[in-house]
C-alpha cells in the first residue's frame, strides 16, 4: 500500500514501513551511522566508508528522484536495512538491490520488502521491467532473486564494484499472480 | 531540504542530475588533484550524490553554485563535514572555466554567513592543499587566517584556515578585508 505520494514514497507491507531515507521524517545517523546502529551485513570496517556510503544512497533520491528505501520493522520501528532501485552511474541500468543489517536476516524481510517495491516499480513508476545484479558468490541473494521469479540473463562486470550475474525481474500478467498466489 | 541562497552574481542550490557533466569535467580534470581527484564519471557522480546526502544526514553541506543570468552550474560551494573531517569547513571548487570572476569568494561569503546567521556557529574553517595557490587566496581573501595543519589519510597535508569570528565581520561580510 502506498500511503504517501513522490518523492519521498512510503510503502507499508504486513510487517514492514518503506521510506526514504531522504525524506524529512528519516534520521538516518541513528538508523544506520550512530554508535548503537547495527553494522550492514556487508560493512566495511572503517566507519568513514559507511557514512560516504549512506550519504551516496540518500543523495540518489536527489538526483534520480528515487532511490532505495530504509526498510523499517512496523513493530518495533528498527530500520532493518536498503532494499529499493539503485541507479549509480556506469550501470547498465536501474537494479533493485538489497542490503539488510546484521541480525535482521533469515525473516523473509528482504523479501517482503523486494515484492512490494517490485510492485511500486511496475505498477506505479510504471517500470517494464527491473534487474538485479548479484554477486555469483552470494548464495542468500541467489535464492533470494530466484524465488522472485527474476531470470538470469548475463553478466554485468564493474571496475569499483566487481562482477555480478544479471537477473531479470518483469511484471507479472494478473494470471500469472493468480498462478503463483493462489485464486481467491 | 536544501535551502537556495542568492548572491549578486549567483544562485546557490542543491545539486540536480542536470548539474552532472560540468561537475565530472571538473573532477576529471588535473584541477581536481587538491580534492581527492582526478576521478573517473562513476566516482564522480558517487561524489555528487554524496553531496546531495550530506545535507541529509548533518542538516547543511555544498551548494551548486550556478550564474543567476542562465542557471548555469558554475562551481560547488557549501559547508562540508563528512566522517572524518575534523571540523566543518566552507569548501570551494570552480568548474572548468569559471575561474578567476570572484565566484568562490562569493559564494563563500553567503555559506560562511548561512553558518553563522542561520546555523549560528561562531566559528568555522577551510582546509587548504598546500600547493593550492588560487584556493589559499580565496581564504585569504575572506579574512581566514592559517592556524594549524591536519593530514587526512586520503587526502593527505592540509592547511587549516580559520575565519573571522561572526562578531569580527562588517555586515556578514568580508569588505572589512578588501
Amino acid at each position: 500500500m502506498i500511503v504517501a505520494a513522490p518523492p519521498f514514497p512510503v510503502i507499508e507491507t504486513e510487517r514492514l514501513r518503506l521510506v526514504s531515507p531522504a525524506g524529512p521524517e528519516f534520521d538516518a545517523v541513528s538508523a544506520f551511522l550512530g554508535p548503537e546502529a547495527p553494522h550492514f551485513l556487508d560493512h566495511h570496517p572503517d566507519a568513514e566508508a559507511t557514512w560516504w556510503s549512506v550519504a551516496t544512497i540518500i543523495g540518489h533520491w536527489h538526483l534520480r528522484g528515487y532511490g532505495m528505501f530504509a526498510v523499517i520493522d512496523k513493530a518495533t520501528g528498527d530500520a532493518l536495512g536498503l532494499v529499493g532501485p539503485w541507479f549509480p552511474k556506469g550501470w547498465p541500468e536501474p537494479e533493485l538491490s538489497w542490503n539488510l543489517v546484521e541480525g535482521a536476516t533469515g525473516n523473509g524481510y528482504a523479501e517482503e520488502a523486494a515484492r512490494a517495491i517490485l510492485d511500486w516499480l511496475f505498477t506505479d513508476a510504471k517500470w517494464p521491467s527491473v534487474i538485479s545484479l548479484v554477486d555469483p558468490g552470494n548464495t542468500s541473494s541467489t535464492k533470494l532473486v530466484e524465488k522472485l521469479g527474476a531470470r538470469a540473463e548475463g553478466t554485468f562486470a564493474h571496475e569499483m564494484a566487481g562482477e555480478f550475474r544479471i537477473w531479470r525481474h518483469v511484471p507479472r500478467t494478473a494470471a500469472g499472480k493468480k498462478l503463483l498466489e493462489g485464486w481467491s | 531540504m536544501i535551502p537556495v541562497l542568492t548572491t549578486e552574481r549567483l544562485t546557490l542550490r542543491a545539486p540536480e542530475q542536470r548539474d552532472f557533466d560540468v561537475f565530472a569535467e571538473f573532477y576529471a580534470s588535473d584541477r581536481a588533484k587538491f580534492i581527492g581527484g582526478p576521478l573517473d564519471r562513476d566516482r564522480a557522480w558517487r561524489q555528487l550524490a554524496t553531496e546531495a546526502g550530506h545535507w541529509q544526514l548533518l542538516g547543511y553541506g555544498r551548494w551548486i553554485v550556478a550564474d543567476r543570468a542562465n542557471d548555469q552550474a558554475v562551481g560547488m560551494v557549501g559547508i562540508w563535514n563528512p566522517e572524518g573531517w575534523p571540523e566543518p569547513e566552507i569548501g570551494w571548487d570552480l568548474f572548468t572555466g569559471s575561474e578567476g570572476k570572484g565566484y568562490a569568494t562569493e559564494a563563500a561569503e553567503a555559506a560562511r554567513a548561512y553558518a553563522y546567521d542561520v546555523l549560528g556557529w561562531d566559528t568555522v574553517i577551510s582546509l587548504v592543499a598546500p600547493a593550492n595557490e588560487a584556493s589559499a587566496r580565496v581564504a585569504t581573501r575572506l579574512g581566514a587566517t592559517k592556524e594549524a595543519e591536519f593530514d587526512h589519510p586520503r587526502l593527505g597535508h592540509l592547511h587549516v584556515y580559520r575565519h573571522p569570528a561572526p562578531d569580527a565581520l562588517v555586515n556578514g561580510g568580508a569588505e572589512a578585508y578588501a
